[in-house]
């Protein structure tokens, strides 16, 4: 895998470095990761991205990852030795579509054993994507992938494609290289459990038949001393988040970013009707733990080439906002000198070791390990 | 990781509540078979349906997840365990070995039960196998998901019932339509039939009316005036008798033009007094126009049927009428901004029983047998009328009380144009 990165987030770079990938006859496909706060919008990219060959995928995220560094401008565009197979799944908060239908069928019998899943994370059937995914292609490959998007939890184009720079999709790119994936959050049990007595998707109605943030502010104002107002909800939501519960598993993390009108929690990722959820919170130990404990299964899990290989760091955006300054301690946990190091800082993230079943998840760190 | 029992309990909880949300089967299926596969954290599972053909049964696959599962080792692990053909005892026995649990290479777990007159259902995980406890406490919720599954077998065959009485209707409904289209066509012949008879039916009776009336002129005795009198008399009841016949079959055979001119209101009027106040008068009862005072001058309608129309309602008021009086009063109203004309022949007479009230109007009726006997009459005079007025534009009403009258309304549009 050839990987560049530039930090002035110029779209004029960004060509560059493109059309470098391009006409390199080594690179199969391309894998970008960008910042929001590059700016970019359809008009300025997509030329660029239109006129490449290659299959190209790709995201828009609050923030990247490169090395030990954690950059807010700028990109990388990783040029992979192996073709990837792409497919864009349009209208993804569309309650009216069956993915199961729409996903390629022939896709599933092509030879993959690494998927990437690059969703608009502000999109609301996420869930019911992963799930045809999961019913479409089971556990037979690893995935890996997250939410693109801003933290301005404004829908906005945010995934990068050969058909240009879109919104409300997912991109399903599968290749047939060698992976390891590990996932694990860190987050503790707070209070619960609580019955999710009404939801509609991502939005959590009501709580024990009471509306979702009178709970909630109930329990986490007690626990952390602070009181919410008008304008700290995500500066406390942020260290408190829900969590799904499965057997045998870590629970599924979904992230309140926003009270609604009727004092529902808007979350990213849905939250399934009649499920039971716990309040969660966690530390900067714990939190970091867990990064280090999806480094060791993903290396558990990887069986390809040790000596060459690289290191995919999917991490969810509000841990970033939680550790602030030790969130360079998460990537110190990752990182591994002389093994490159990528990622990005997501709305969400994907992620399956081939054994449990595949989730979205939020709040949490995914490490996945490429082959090439 | 090992959860609380009470954790476990709310799993099974949310897997229950997923079970029996929907009426299709596959539907259905797919919910709660991925509400297993969640919430136990396994990586694969599926349903079988029990069939029954000649006493054999066999497990034939309905749904799975993944979707492309067949060639998996651990589903060619799981269909190994299921016989092939089962008769019923064979089929007790295999029964009595469920729920049995397997692993491919110690890293696939499976568990195959039972779904209670519905099949089978499996699970599979990898990371580690189910606890005994977690199995057993399956069995209500696979209770529930058989329970589900029968529930929408029998929508199924519910549904297919439905559309076959559907389709019955359908095909009765064609059957009919068309015979009602040909006792249509059949109706027309008929009308034009009597259209054609009756006018050459009256093309020599008014020969003899004619003749009879010149007759009369003649010296002749007594008793030859008397018989003459009753031939005339006759001669014009049985033309009355074809007029009306004719006019019925004009209307039914769609062949009665309607011409909309502007007429005036009080010569049309005069003209129904004219021909009805005689029959009135030899009734010794009091007979009068009425006339409202913001009535029009002009009116746009087709006045020879309107006259006709006016004149039938009179003359049957005059026949059931022995005392009091016959009005026609002429009025205007307003309903939702449309301006309509109405003409109410009100009497004294006999009244018609409510429960006539609704098929007076019908070809042939009156309102009881022995009222042609004692009036005579077609029963075809108010079914003309009706048509008559829906022809105009308007429509005919009636109100009336045993014993002490009726009034039979024509409202007619008032037409602009």
């Amino acid at each position: 895998m050839i990987i560049q990165a530039e930090k002035t987030g110029n779209v004029a770079e960004f060509g560059v470095l493109v059309d470098r990938m391009a006409k390199d006859d080594r690179v199969k496909s391309i894998l970008i990761l960008a910042c929001t706060e590059n700016g970019f919008t359809p008009e300025s990219v997509d030329d660029i991205l239109t006129s490449v060959e290659k299959p190209i995928f790709g995201g828009i995220f609050p923030e990247i990852i490169f090395g030990r560094e954690k950059l807010t401008r700028g990109c990388i565009v990783a040029g992979l030795f192996y073709e990837a197979q792409v497919q864009v799944v349009p209208g993804l908060s569309d309650n009216k579509l069956d993915y199961e239908e729409m996903i390629d069928d022939s896709m599933a019998q092509c030879e993959t054993k690494t998927m990437f899943v690059l969703v608009d994370g502000l999109a609301t059937r996420i869930t019911a994507l992963i799930d045809s995914l999961f019913t479409v292609f089971g556990l037979e490959c690893n995935y890996i992938g997250g939410g693109a998007g801003s933290l301005s939890f404004e829908q906005k184009p945010c995934l990068l494609t050969n058909q240009g720079l879109i919104q409300d999709a997912a991109l399903l790119a599968m290749l047939n290289t060698e992976s390891g994936v590990g996932v694990s959050h860190g987050w503790m049990d707070v209070a619960g459990p609580f019955k999710v007595t009404e939801s509609d998707r991502n939005v959590m109605i009501t709580l024990d038949w009471k509306p979702a943030f009178q709970v909630y502010r109930e329990i986490v104002e007690s626990h952390c001393g602070r009181a919410f107002s008008d304008d700290n909800f995500f500066d406390i939501a942020k260290s408190y988040p829900f969590g799904i519960q499965k057997l045998g598993a870590e629970k599924i993390v979904r992230d309140p970013f926003r009270i609604a009108a009727d004092d529902s929690l808007v979350c990213v990722g849905e939250i399934p009707q009649e499920s039971y959820v716990h309040i969660l919170t966690g530390d900067a130990a714990s939190l970091v733990g867990a990064a280090k404990t999806a480094m060791l299964r993903s290396e558990h899990s990887f069986h390809g080439q040790l000596e060459d290989r690289t290191i995919l760091f999917i991490d969810c955006i509000s841990r970033v906002l939680f550790l602030e300054d030790q969130f360079a301690d998460e990537i110190d946990a990752i990182y591994h000198e002389g093994v490159p190091l990528i990622g990005a800082l997501t709305l969400g993230e994907i992620a399956n070791n081939g054994k449990d079943y595949l989730e979205f998840y939020n709040k949490t760190s995914v490490v996945g390990i490429l082959e090439g | 990781m090992q959860l609380s029992v009470e954790h476990n309990h709310l799993l099974f909880y949310e897997i229950a509540m997923a079970i029996g949300g929907s009426l299709d089967l596959r539907r259905m299926l797919k919910e709660s078979v991925s509400t297993y596969l969640k919430k136990l954290n396994c990586s694969a599972g599926g349903v079988f349906m029990l069939t029954e053909d000649n006493g054999q049964y066999r497990y034939e696959p309905v749904f799975s997840i993944p979707r492309a599962f067949e060639s998996h080792p651990v589903y060619q692990s799981v269909n190994a365990h299921i016989p092939d053909c089962l008769d019923v005892e064979s089929l007790a026995d295999f029964r009595k070995t469920l729920p049995l649990s397997d692993d491919v290479d110690g890293t696939s777990f499976y568990h195959l039960m039972e779904l209670k007159d519905f099949g089978l259902l499996y699970i599979s995980r990898r990371s580690e196998d189910l606890d005994p406890y977690i199995v057993k406490s399956l069995m209500p919720l696979n209770n529930k998901l058989a329970r589900g599954c029968l529930s929408c077998l029998q929508n199924e065959q519910l549904s297919q019932y439905q559309s076959h009485l559907e389709e019955q209707v359908n095909q009765r409904t064609s059957e009919l339509v068309v015979a009602k289209e040909q006792a249509d066509a059949a109706n027309c012949s008929k009308s034009e039939f009597l259209a054609n008879m009756s006018h050459e039916i009256r093309t020599p009776l008014n020969s003899i009316i004619g003749f009879g009336e010149l007759l009369l002129e003649e010296n002749l005795t007594e008793v030859q005036m008397d018989y003459v009198k009753i031939i005339e008399n006759s001669g014009i009841h049985l033309l009355e008798l074809i007029n009306d016949i004719l006019d019925f079959s004009k209307i039914e055979a769609n062949k009665l033009d309607i011409e909309i001119i502007k007429c005036d209101l009080d010569k049309l009027l005069s003209r129904v007094k004219q021909i009805s106040s005689l029959k009135a008068e030899v009734k010794k009862l009091e007979f009068c126009v009425n006339l409202c005072p913001d009535l029009p001058t002009h009116i746009l309608t087709d006045s020879t049927r309107l006259i006709q129309c006016l004149v039938n309602l009179v003359n049957n008021a005059v026949k059931f009428t022995e005392e009091g009086h016959v009005y026609l009063n002429v009025s205007m109203e307003d309903r939702d901004g449309q301006a309509y004309i109405r003409f109410d022949v009100e009497d004294t007479g006999v009244g018609i029983p409510a429960d006539k009230q609704d098929t007076i109007f019908d070809s042939f009726t009156q309102a009881d047998g022995s009222t042609s006997r004692k009036f005579g009459g077609t029963g075809l005079g108010l079914t003309i009328t009706k048509k008559l007025a829906i022809l105009l534009g308007g429509h005919i009403t009636l109100c009336s009380d045993v014993n002490r009258g009726s009034t039979f309304s024509i409202i007619l549009p008032m037409r602009t144009s």
